[in-house]
């Protein structure tokens, strides 16, 4: 019974997560020896190739919750399998099976032409739902396996190297990923090897392995999905017609949403039903010129009641989430059971409530208000000698916005230390939205590459700053909850336990994103990223040349 | 869930190198199999080269200071994991005596684990204890060794008594013959008399052969390094026939 690459339900429930270190080269087998003695040797495993592709769906619903499906399709005679794995690589669940020789692009399936009845189905199919799976990167890989034996000749964890079989076709991707998978029980011992295997390999690896390098070569994003609307405006535009245009789509998109959450078929409508408000909430804050003022302040309050009445849903949808990714079958076992119930509960109360606002008269008003702004009625009436040349273009408009929230980000950011409570960092992540959403407004306006690569460090900084302020808001309310559920009664101690252990690992990951901001600071607000921002409006528009 | 314990009163029969090589059969069908080696002498501990050693022995564990979910370790096979033995293990007896409900403390201690396994192997050390008890009332199947002799009759009615007796759940038993020299009259007459008149028999047998007792020097099963041995071969057939037998 030889060893395969990939160990199935034995990683499972391994509280030790897998390492990964990348390289650019390709790390010796010497080289790896040295870094486990004198302690423990290695033995090989031949080497073998397969064609991996990563499914998801179109917004990325497993990436969400911190899984990728991935298909292994080995060179040769050997089956084809489907792995789980969690973001750091550890395989959750692997399913024999998947169709052969299926290498072209963009392949729709549905849960059940690709995956047979079984576990890995079950699991699956309330994530996926009605959604099709989309092939959303491939790869071939080299792949050889050492196993770090101990004295007794036990395995204690494998090495597992993987490298693109052909980097020319892909040199954005690193020379080789080394994966350190602990067996179960030998986590400890596992990690004693981390410092030498990095000396001698490289450094850790970002979340999502391949599938995040694959997508980075193909300039794709995991998670870069969003239900909003994509904006084309002309240079040209008068500037209070172009933002009536963007509060147009908002609308749309926010009476899209709304069946989807009165009918509750899924988080994700509440979520891009609040988005498109926020946003419409920042447009209206920073580009409401030119528009009438009395009706803009209405439906400002109008606006904010509804970021109001759907914040509680929300957020206990996204406590409910965050339980959700738990990849142990034995989630019920674990204590959250009883935590989940109680979300649950008070959830459904919530939503009863939300929907009655959303059917109420106070939401067609909004809307009628919202329908008034973009009309022509919205517009500050004009004196007859106005001509609409008169007015700023978009195109002159864009570039004093996008500056002006770019230098106010930098100039709060560079207050704002690592330590800092959590209400500067807050105030900081609301300026970096409000950039963003101006880049996405303006998008179209903007030069391709410096838009890409000012969005990229963007990203990084919310990312980060979302996840310092999320898990401050989970820990509040576990706290929170905790307390109510003690008052209640009735509760097992686990499940305080449970609880207890989550507000640790979210301190963990709160000090990591901490830890991580001064950098992706640094990166945002650093000469480049300057660079990029002066030359993301650089060339003027036509008439400013005389050309028109 | 199916937990499967192989049980014998007396040693030396084949217990440990039926649950060694079942185990890695079930684990490379697919099923989360683990192996609880429950004998303080350790043999299958010492097959998987895992070191048996559960901290703070038997009195944690039976306690419930230390959860047997931590105490596991992987083997080197895929979907195969290890609750190791530990020498404090010969004193179980004394430890669930001083608890309460000692026979089910035991199905107690695996209850946590049944969501994470689809098969649990226990291999029983050789008596007639509270242990057992506790293994009667966990184990859905029973499965007996038996060397063909003239007193083998004798053992499979004094197991069959001690399973009837005990509190129920009770498992099912299922009897197979072990170390079988066809080649010797009274292994051949003592099988076809016993296979004719009791139904818990195994229509397997496994054949004594020199490749079984090289798993201790090699310090693998059967499986790993002889898959298409005879011995390995009937050790399949008999996992086949094991998996259709209804459990208790
Ligand atoms: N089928 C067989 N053929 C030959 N030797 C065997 C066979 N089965 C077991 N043995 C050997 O007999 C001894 C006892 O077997 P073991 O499985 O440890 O029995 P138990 O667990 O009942 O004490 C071991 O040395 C083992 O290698
Ligand atoms: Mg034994």
């Amino acid at each position: 019974m030889g060893k395969r690459i990939v160990t199935g339900a034995t990683d499972i429930g391994n509280a030790a997560r897998a390492m990964t270190f990348f390289s650019d080269g390709y790390p010796s087998a010497e080289a790896l020896a040295d870094a486990v003695s004198p302690r423990y040797q290695l033995a090989q495993d031949p080497l073998l190739t397969a064609r991996h592709q990563w499914f998801d769906t179109f917004d990325w619903r497993l990436h969400r919750v911190g899984l990728s499906l991935e298909l292994s399709v080995p060179e040769g005679r050997q089956q084809t399998q489907f792995l789980l794995r969690d973001l750091n690589g550890r395989v959750l669940q692997a399913t024999p099976g998947g169709p052969r020789g299926s290498r072209r692009h963009g392949m729709a399936f549905e849960l059940g032409e690709l995956i047979a009845d079984g576990p890995l189905k079950v699991r699956l199919a309330p994530l996926v739902e009605v959604r099709v799976l989309l092939q959303k990167a491939s790869l071939s890989l080299g792949s050889r396996q050492y196993r770090v034996l101990d004295r007794r000749g036990k395995t204690i964890a494998r090495l597992v190297i993987e490298s693109p079989t052909d980097r020319v076709r892909n040199p954005g991707l690193p020379g080789s990923l080394t994966r350190l998978v602990p067996v179960r029980g030998y986590a400890g011992r596992a990690a004693e090897l981390v410092p030498a295997i990095t000396i001698q390999v490289g450094n850790a690896a970002p979340p999502g392995g391949w599938l995040h390098f694959a997508l980075a070569a193909s300039s794709l994003t995991q998670g870069d999905y969003s239900g909003q609307p994509k904006w084309q405006l002309t240079p040209e535009m008068p500037a209070p017609e172009a933002i009536q245009k963007v509060l147009s789509d908002l609308l749309e998109c926010a009476v899209r949403n709304r069946p989807g959450v009165v009918a509750d078929t899924d988080t994700e409508f509440l979520h891009d039903l609040r988005v498109a408000v926020r946003r419409a909430r920042t447009a209206l804050k920073l580009l409401s010129a030119g528009l009438a003022p009395d009706l803009v302040a209405q439906l400002q309050a109008e606006l904010r009641w509804l970021s109001d009445q759907t914040a509680a849903t929300r957020d206990l949808d996204c406590h409910l989430l965050a339980l959700t990714p738990s990849p142990a079958p034995a989630a019920d076992d674990d204590g959250t059971g009883h935590l989940r119930a109680f979300l649950r509960l008070r959830r459904n109360l919530a939503q009863k409530q939300l929907v009655r606002e959303l059917q109420s008269d106070r939401w067609s008003n909004a809307c009628n208000l919202w329908r008034a702004v973009v009309s022509a009625e919205g517009r500050v009436p004009r004196s007859g000698v106005d001509s609409p040349e008169s007015l700023p273009t978009i195109a002159e408009v864009a570039p004093v916005h996008v500056r002006r929230a770019f230098r106010r980000a930098r100039r709060l950011g560079r207050s704002v230390t690592p330590p800092s409570p959590a209400a500067e960092l807050h105030a900081l992540r609301r300026r970096c939205k409000e950039l963003r959403y101006l880049l996405e407004f303006f998008a179209s306006l903007a030069e391709p590459r410096p838009l890409r690569l000012v969005l990229n460090q963007l990203k990084a900084l919310q990312d980060t700053l979302g996840a310092i302020q999320d898990t401050d808001v989970q820990i509040m309310a576990l706290q929170a909850f905790a307390k109510e559920m003690e008052d209640a009664g009735g509760i097992p101690f686990s499940t305080f336990m449970t609880m207890g252990a989550a507000v640790t690992l979210l301190e963990v990951r709160q000090n990591e994103a901490r830890a991580q901001f001064v950098g992706r600071f640094v990166a945002f607000s650093d000469r480049s990223t300057r660079d990029q921002m002066a030359s993301l409006f650089e060339t003027s528009p036509p008439h400013r040349l005389g050309l028109l | 869930m199916r937990i499967i314990a192989t049980y014998n009163i007396k040693g030396g029969v084949g217990k440990t190198s039926a649950a060694v090589n079942l185990a890695c059969l079930s684990a490379s069908g697919g099923s989360r199999t683990l192996l609880w080696d429950l004998d303080p002498q350790g043999a299958a501990s010492f097959l998987f080269r895992v070191r048996p050693k559960v901290r703070g022995g038997v009195k944690a564990l039976v306690k419930g200071r230390t959860l047997a979910g931590r105490a596991i370790k992987g083997t080197d096979f895929d979907n195969l994991d290890l609750l190791p033995a530990d020498f404090s293990y010969r004193n179980m007896d004394l430890e669930l005596d001083s608890g309460k409900r000692p026979t089910r403390r035991l199905s107690g201690l695996l209850n946590p684990l049944t969501s994470e396994y689809d098969t649990i192997f226990v291999d029983c050390p050789p008596s007639v204890s509270l242990v057992s008890e506790g293994v009667l009332r966990a184990a859905d199947t029973l499965l007996v060794p038996v060397v063909p002799a003239t007193l083998s009759s004798r053992t499979l009615d004094q197991l069959t008594k001690f399973v009837a007796t005990a509190k129920p759940p009770r498992p099912r038993l299922l009897a197979f013959f072990s170390m079988v020299d066809s080649r010797r009259r009274l292994h051949r007459d003592t099988i076809a008399l016993l296979s004719a008149s009791r139904s818990d028999i195994a229509r397997t047998t496994i054949p004594a052969a020199s490749l079984v007792e090289q798993m201790g020097p090699r310090r693998l099963p059967l499986l790993a390094f002889a898959p298409r041995s005879p011995a390995a071969l009937a050790y399949q057939q008999l996992w086949i026939e094991l998996q259709s037998f209804p459990s208790g």
